[in-house]
């Protein structure tokens, strides 16, 4: 009795102490997060540039400022990503104000950050979940997923590709859909190989695809019954599906995966607000605000819709160490994909 | 001495700097500015590619077939308002500008729902009515980008044209028909020679923006995999798979368009040598009589007609359609069903709409008052004027239109961010002055063929009675090129309504503007809410076509009293 007496008082005092170390893990993660909110008061607002239409962000800044009232969100839209990056290099070289906050991919982030224009931090010590922590200046934020989506009156589920080599098949020969980026295509040669791809664009670009400028382009083509099927994108075939369009939406093995990064940027107005921003958007409240806003969510933070709809799904994607690497085979794919032909 | 030089000033501060800029982006090895070294590689790697070249190839037809649809539909309508006796010539005339009302994209998307292979209203219908095995029309081909694009520019064609055709001296034609001479002599030895001048700054201006714009060969060539100049750019800007946008390829590429262009410039000035040969409105009467058009009235008329369902109804009410359904859904009575007001609705309850209309007025306003004012400026200075420079001051004046939008705003981005005594960045104003510059060129070329055919005795009677330089342009030279400046303010007005390329590259927190709002719907897939902006946008245009025609009329039943 003595000895159980002894390993439950053990046993409690142990716990108690970790638990006062979790607490105080909590308590320190709420302070610097807390420091650092206070002193973005004090601050002008935090500009925020993204190509996402601004009632959308607005409503994500309302969500943020039921918990953080007093930093202003002031969003500026601007042309796709690479066109924010672009910005920010002309307005923080000239010195004028630019974004204190941006989402954006490897591609645009590196070359920031090679220039010093992103803010390392200890996102840990914001309480970040470190599985979101890519490298000190990127947060993993949202995801592009690839999807197979198709229009549900002129395709019967039995006839549904069930990989993503059957959607080469003859049968959707000049019905078939691509976006112009051959961003998934790019992101598949992790799971097959680049030569995989290379072969694998070759052949969908003989079968006569439509090409569209975007995914919501491609997924509204596909409701209309312009093209039956093709490799969209989870987020943008969401409007579409939600306006009670006839479009089907299908994980497939492997699931494609663009991770998009937030980052704040060393010249921007207000970088601590900006961190702020971050933290809260790490969290399952602001991954939430985002994905129900946007509809492009975070399959990396448990109980979002998009982590649970891709549930056991196998996803690949390049690491972030690999930006390079995808940035050249995207390239290379989106310029066969643009190659000129008149022969349609 | 001193305008002249002011003038000069002034257009090598909107023109020379923003070239310099692309000039020097084309040498950098990212093409942004402040990065260290220089590479002639965009150059070699640009022009030593074959796809590039095959580009150039595509693209000379598009903008060839372009310009001659527009010249040929916007001259014979410009000939047809003005000078027969065509009926209602004023509502004609509204309805061949309404279409300035619709974005060049929003005509492009109108036109791939009606004639798209697949769901095409019109191929539908046909096959449906004939029993056609196949569409008879496909949209995603160089004839229907040609096609849309003529049509998108026939407003533009008619503008410059209307007033050089309107201006004609009629006695010339009578003494050609009292001479014996037919209607085929009269139209091929009198009337085209005649209008050399504008018919030749038209094909150019044409040309050129056809070789530049983006919209329609974005919208319908991309599907089908026909790219031309324009949409590489743009991708290059856009859509580049690589972390920044490629300005330096860019950049070399633009540096073609220029070239081009200054080569068209010398082209032009050689046909304006003996500019006194076309001077056809003098000090003596004159009095436009109609031309008679007998039997091809009818003719003219269903010409007409059909030109307006093509240009307006069919596609202003198939995106009326689609502005009232969920999605982009095909034609058909289930479809019908489906129909809602929550676009429009949407639209209006859009906290951002009040301000973003405002901007776009406000910007229009000024910009195409200030282009209608230089530009008269600077044809009065090097058409009718003797100073050193005046060929340099009608160059500088025209150059604008070889460089894309998209590259202009990203110049004036460097400009304005580097000029901190300026303080426009992020504003309005930084859109006016985009629209300025890339609209000059336009106003230069209408005020031109307008000022070309006024003669110098005007004035230099004015002046001989005692008239000094401000009355001189106040009573004589401003009224007698009131059509050409209503011409250009009322066309650079619409485009600026427009206008999205510059709007958005140039967009801070708080100058939205119409075309951006309307863009955030189509960017993110709502086609639907895009056609409800659209079909505003249109709606709002028409009031502005119709105030103008009002006050028109208004104008000339003043004048006709107080003479």
């Amino acid at each position: 009795m003595g000895l159980l007496h002894r390993l439950a008082g053990v046993t409690l005092a142990a716990g108690l102490i970790a638990a006062a170390q979790i607490f105080s893990g909590h308590a320190a993660r709420a302070d610097a997060v807390q420091d650092l909110a206070a002193a973005a008061t004090k601050k002008g607002p935090v500009i925020w540039y993204e190509s996402s239409p601004p009632e959308q962000i607005l409503k994500i800044a309302s969500a943020f400022n039921k918990r953080y009232p007093d930093i202003k969100i002031q969003f500026v839209r601007n042309t796709g990503g690479g066109g924010i990056a672009a910005r920010i290099i002309q307005e923080s070289e000239a010195g004028a104000a630019t974004a204190s906050f941006f989402i954006g991919d490897g591609a645009q982030l590196i070359p920031l950050n090679q220039r010093k224009l992103l803010l390392s931090s200890d996102w840990r010590s914001l309480g970040v979940d470190p599985t979101l922590v890519t490298t000190p200046y990127a947060v993993a934020a949202t995801a592009a997923l690839g999807v197979l989506i198709w229009n549900k009156q002129r395709v019967a589920d039995a006839d549904l590709p069930k990989t993503w080599d059957e959607l080469l098949a003859e049968r959707w020969r000049g019905k078939v859909g691509q976006w112009v980026r051959a961003a998934t295509l790019g992101t598949l040669a992790k799971a097959y190989g680049e030569p995989h791809m290379r072969d694998y664009t070759r052949k969908l670009i003989a079968l006569k695809p439509m090409i569209y400028a975007s995914t919501f382009q491609l997924a509204q083509q596909v409701a209309a019954g312009e093209v039956d099927i093709g490799m969209g994108l989870y987020h943008s075939a969401q409007p579409v599906i939600a306006a009670g369009a006839p479009l089907g939406l299908r994980f497939l093995d492997p699931t494609p995966v663009n991770t998009l990064y937030g980052a704040v940027v060393a010249k921007g107005g207000n970088p601590e607000g900006a961190q702020v921003l971050l933290a809260w958007l790490s969290t399952l409240e602001g991954a939430k605000a985002y994905e129900g806003t946007i509809g492009r969510g975070n399959p990396l933070i448990k109980g979002t819709e998009t982590a649970e709809r891709v549930g056991s799904h196998k996803l690949v994607e390049y690491s972030f160490e690999d930006a390079a690497t995808i940035e050249k085979l995207d390239a290379e794919l989106t310029a066969m994909l643009m190659a000129a032909d008149k022969t349609r | 001495m001193l305008p002249v030089l002011l003038t000069g000033a002034l257009l090598a501060w909107l023109v020379l700097v923003p070239l310099a800029v692309l000039v020097v982006s084309a040498f950098k090895p990212t093409g942004l500015l402040r990065d260290p070294g220089f590479t002639l590689a965009n150059l070699t790697e640009t022009y030593g590619s074959a796809q590039f070249w095959r580009l150039v190839g595509a693209t000379l037809q598009f903008a060839v077939g372009s310009t001659a649809v527009a010249l040929v539909l916007g001259g014979t309508l410009a000939w047809l308002t003005e000078r027969t006796d065509l009926p209602a010539p004023a509502l004609v005339r509204a309805m061949v500008i309404l279409p300035m009302a619709t974005p060049p994209f929003l005509l492009a998307i109108s036109w791939i729902i009606l004639l798209s292979p697949r769901t095409g209203v019109i191929n539908a219908l046909l096959m449906s009515a004939f029993g056609l095995d196949a569409p008879p029309f496909n949209i995603y081909s160089l004839g229907g980008m040609i096609f849309v694009e003529g049509l998108s520019l026939v407003p533009s064609a008619f503008l410059i044209l209307a007033p050089a055709a309107r201006n004609l001296d009629p006695s010339l034609e009578e003494s050609a028909l009292t001479s014996g001479a037919t209607t085929t002599q009269l139209v091929f030895r009198i009337i085209l020679p005649l209008l050399t001048p504008a018919l030749a700054g038209t094909a150019i201006f044409l040309l050129i923006v056809s070789f530049v714009v983006f919209d329609v060969p974005g919208t319908i060539g991309m599907p089908s995999r026909i790219f031309v100049l324009s949409s590489q750019i743009y991708s290059l800007v856009a859509d580049s798979p690589r972390g920044i946008p490629e300005y330096g390829k860019v950049s070399a590429m633009a540096l073609m368009f220029t070239a081009a262009l200054l080569a068209l410039t010398l082209a032009y000035h050689r046909l304006m040598r003996h500019a006194g040969r076309f001077a056809t409105v003098t000090g003596k009467a004159y009095r436009p009589r109609p031309f008679r058009l007998g039997r091809l009235r009818a003719l003219a008329v269903a010409g007409v007609v059909l030109y307006f369902l093509c240009a307006v109804a069919a596609p202003l009410l198939i995106l009326l359609w689609t502005s009232l359904m969920p999605f982009q859904a095909p034609l058909s009575v289930a479809a019908a069903k489906m129909a809602t007001l929550a676009n429009h609705r949407e639209f209006f309850a859009n906290p951002f709409i009040e301000a973003a209309t405002l901007n776009s007025i406000i910007v229009a306003v000024v910009a195409s008052t200030t282009v209608a004012a230089l530009s008269l400026v600077t044809a009065w200075i090097s058409i009718k004027g003797r100073a050193p420079g005046r060929r340099a001051i009608d160059a500088l004046a025209f150059l604008p239109l070889a460089m894309p939008g998209v590259l202009i705003a990203t110049a004036l981005i460097y400009v304005y961010l580097a000029v901190k005594i300026i303080p426009i960045y992020g504003t309005i104003w930084i859109i006016a002055v985009a629209y300025l510059t890339i609209y000059l060129s336009f106003g230069s070329r209408t005020m031109n063929a307008v000022v070309v055919q006024l003669h110098p005795e005007l004035d230099e009677a004015a002046r001989m009675s005692g008239a000094g330089l401000i009355a001189t342009v106040r009573r004589i030279i401003v009224p007698l090129a009131a059509p050409g400046l209503a011409a250009v303010f009322i066309w650079v007005f619409a485009h600026c309504l427009r206008e999205l390329t510059a709007a958005l590259l140039l967009q801070g927190a708080d100058n939205a503007t119409l075309p951006t709002l309307l863009y955030s719907y189509w960017s993110g897939g709502e086609t639907n809410k895009a056609a409800a902006v659209g079909v505003w946008l249109v709606i709002g245009l028409l009031a502005v076509v119709g105030v103008w025609q009002l006050l028109a009329r208004f104008a000339a039943r003043s004048a006709a009293a107080s003479a």
